[in-house]
């Protein structure tokens, strides 16, 4: 597949940030004729990964409060157009691919809050690929055309 | 009342002693805590049975599917409920995919959620 990354973004780890991803997502595949459902399911899946890295990745880590995450966008070009995304903190390693649950059939009452971003991730991408690589959580989202 | 922010707009007023809350824009990470607070002094207030417009909401991520599972938990056990009118289609599909549209009890419109809160 040949890649041309095209943008990057650093913000800090925080929930306010996380609509300042969506929308640099949103504003680069508007600028290239993305589907706007598309661009949609991408939005949501980039936001769940951010706000998973806001929530955990640098929680106790000391004297690391102020945590940076890097979000690069880029469009994959070969037999199939695509969105490329990679999410990078450098936080407490975790690996959301391995905390994939089947959805819990409980009701409201028994019902955990939790575990819902990396299913909706799952459901909205092609590809979910994670390494831990020197010292950074990098996590790699790819959703074709 | 109306609470503004970039990104989501809430309003709020009452049709037959039932609180309706329409929300427009995005509910997502950074603007799901003003939903949550609408939603808390609703039910700081006894109010149990309250009407949630999406209507004019095109995309919620799981930050706020969590605000209206928090609330829904509140209201339940004073036999109340937390009424949702007006998806769109992208909100709906979050909703399947989490399996949330087992747990609400979901309306096509106001008038269908008003008339079933009134039967209750």
């Amino acid at each position: 597949m040949q890649e041309i990354t095209a943008q990057e973004i650093i913000v800090p780890a925080k929930k306010d940030q996380i609509p300042v991803v969506t929308e640099f997502v949103e504003a680069l595949m508007n600028s290239r004729g993305f589907d706007p459902q598309k661009t949609l399911e991408v939005m949501l899946a980039v936001e769940e990964a951010c706000t998973n890295v806001a929530l955990y990745a640098y929680a106790g880590k000391d004297g690391n409060q102020e945590g940076l995450m890097r979000i690069a966008a880029g469009i994959a070009h070969g037999k199939h157009r695509g969105m490329k995304l990679t999410i990078e903190d450098w936080g407490i390693p975790f690996d959301p691919t391995k905390h994939i649950k089947p959805i819990s059939d409980a009701g409201a009452e028994e019902r955990p809050i939790g575990g819902l971003g990396i299913h909706l991730i799952k459901s909205y991408v092609d590809d979910i690929k994670y390494k831990h690589i020197d010292g950074k959580n990098v996590l790699t989202l790819i959703k074709y055309e | 009342m109306n609470l503004e922010c970039e990104n989501m707009e809430i309003s709020q007023t009452t049709i037959n002693d039932v609180p309706v809350v329409s929300v427009s824009g995005r509910i997502d990470a950074a603007t799901s805590r003003d939903l949550e607070t609408v939603l808390n002094d609703l039910i700081e207030q006894n109010q149990s049975m309250i009407v949630l417009d999406l209507g004019g909401v095109e995309y919620v991520s799981s930050v706020g599917l969590r605000v209206m599972l928090a609330a829904l938990k509140k209201v339940k056990p004073k036999k109340g409920d937390l009424l949702l009118v007006s998806m769109q289609p992208f909100v709906k599909e979050v909703f399947e995919i989490t399996g949330f549209t087992r747990l609400f009890a979901i309306f096509p419109g106001q008038a269908e959620a008003l008339l079933h809160a009134k039967s209750h």
